[in-house]
């Protein structure tokens, strides 16, 4: 699954529709926090080689905000969400102004940032993760997100660990947030372990 | 003089002037052999302490076992003298502290322990070592000066063993 010649078309549309469907419902979510329209792009989902899976963000050393989810029961793992750092901190400060707060201009992140990022990809893997049990009928739960800024190749050490066992693909989703004049790209990673991947497929007949 | 960037799982050897680097490096190991006398090094960019049953084994510079001996290898081949064989390694960082059911929690600390058993069995002198902690890092190994430089972006912060 994980190695080369990756996964039948049929559980990639799979993937690709619940890439659709939760990057939707974060769509939502986030237009309410923000106050404004938030469109969404054509999702993206795709086996790719771990050693292309930095260049995606601009190359290993790009500084990003990783949140990371650990998810259980019926679907056991974890969802990694990837934000470029310069754009996880314009979200963070037009959300923060939304609410009437105050954000440093010596382009650090203040505790409140923190907070508020931590309060997004709450919303946002919560979206997804929604969507994913309306569409399975699986229950998963989520663990609370834990936020590192760091290189994008040492974030990512994450997929090539879970999987370098298996293969040399990881399974990797974007979807596209524009919010008015900035570009935001999401960067979601499921990474089920390879039984929920499998009991994921089954639940759907994809198996 | 060159710069070499090599990628996870990718492996080069070099002669002075020239230099090492790898970028980004989490739980993952930058591992450098180098014979001082002659100024050639070698850099590894391991991802996993050793394959496990389950594994099929397409590249042999994944785990950490594996690829010390053949890096060993490579290196006589390339001139070296395996007993003026030294070794330095960077990485192996806990990125995140949220654990789940796939173990890959402790990946950084099982990467370190292996690299430096092969190394000591190998009877191979590990000469520098800048390992562990959550932070990623970036190397470069000067094969002129046989000194592997390790920067890091949060804290940020230049180290050089």
């Amino acid at each position: 699954m994980f190695n080369q010649g990756g996964v039948p078309s049929d559980q990639l549309d799979f993937l690709k529709e619940l890439e659709n469907i939760g990057a939707g419902h974060a769509a939502t979510a986030l237009a309410s926090m923000l106050g404004h329209e938030v469109n969404i792009s054509v999702p993206r989902a795709q086996f790719c080689p771990y050693e292309q899976i930095s260049d995606i963000l601009d190359g290993p050393e790009t500084v990003v905000a990783g949140l990371l989810v650990g998810i259980s029961d019926d679907l056991d793992g974890y969802i990694l969400l990837v934000l470029k750092r310069d754009d996880a901190f314009e979200l963070t400060k037009s959300i923060i102004s939304q609410m009437g707060g105050e954000v440093d201009e010596d382009g650090e992140f203040n505790e409140l940032q923190v907070s508020a990022l931590k309060e997004l990809s709450n919303i946002l893997i919560g979206s997804y993760l929604s969507a994913i049990s309306s569409l399975t009928g699986l229950r998963i739960d989520a663990s609370v997100p834990e936020l590192v800024l760091d290189m994008a190749g040492a974030v990512l050490n994450l997929l090539v660990s879970a999987y370098g066992e298996y293969g040399d693909n990881v399974l990797f989703m974007e979807t596209e947030f524009v919010e008015s004049e900035h570009s935001i790209f999401g960067h979601f990673f499921l990474i089920p372990d390879v039984d929920s991947y499998n009991r994921l497929m089954a639940q759907m007949g994809l198996a | 003089m060159r710069i070499i960037t090599i990628g996870v799982a990718e492996q080069t050897i070099a002669s002075a002037p020239d230099k090492i680097v790898t970028l980004g490096l989490g739980s993952c190991i930058g591992l450098v052999l180098y014979d001082p006398v002659i100024k050639k090094g070698g850099m590894v960019h391991i991802m996993l302490p050793t394959a496990s049953a389950h594994s099929t084994v397409t590249n042999r510079f994944k785990f950490a076992d594996t690829a010390i001996v053949d890096m060993i290898d490579m290196m006589v081949k390339a001139g070296a003298s395996r007993s003026r064989l030294r070794s330095k390694i960077a990485g192996g960082a806990h990125m995140f502290k949220t654990s789940g059911s796939i173990d890959i929690m402790n990946v950084g600390q099982r990467n370190i322990a292996m690299c430096r058993k092969v190394l000591d069995k190998n009877r191979i002198i590990l000469e520098g070592d800048d390992t562990g902690g959550s932070s990623g890092r970036s190397i470069e190994f000067c094969c002129e000066s046989c000194k592997l430089s390790i920067r890091t972006v949060s804290p940020k912060t230049v180290k050089v063993i």
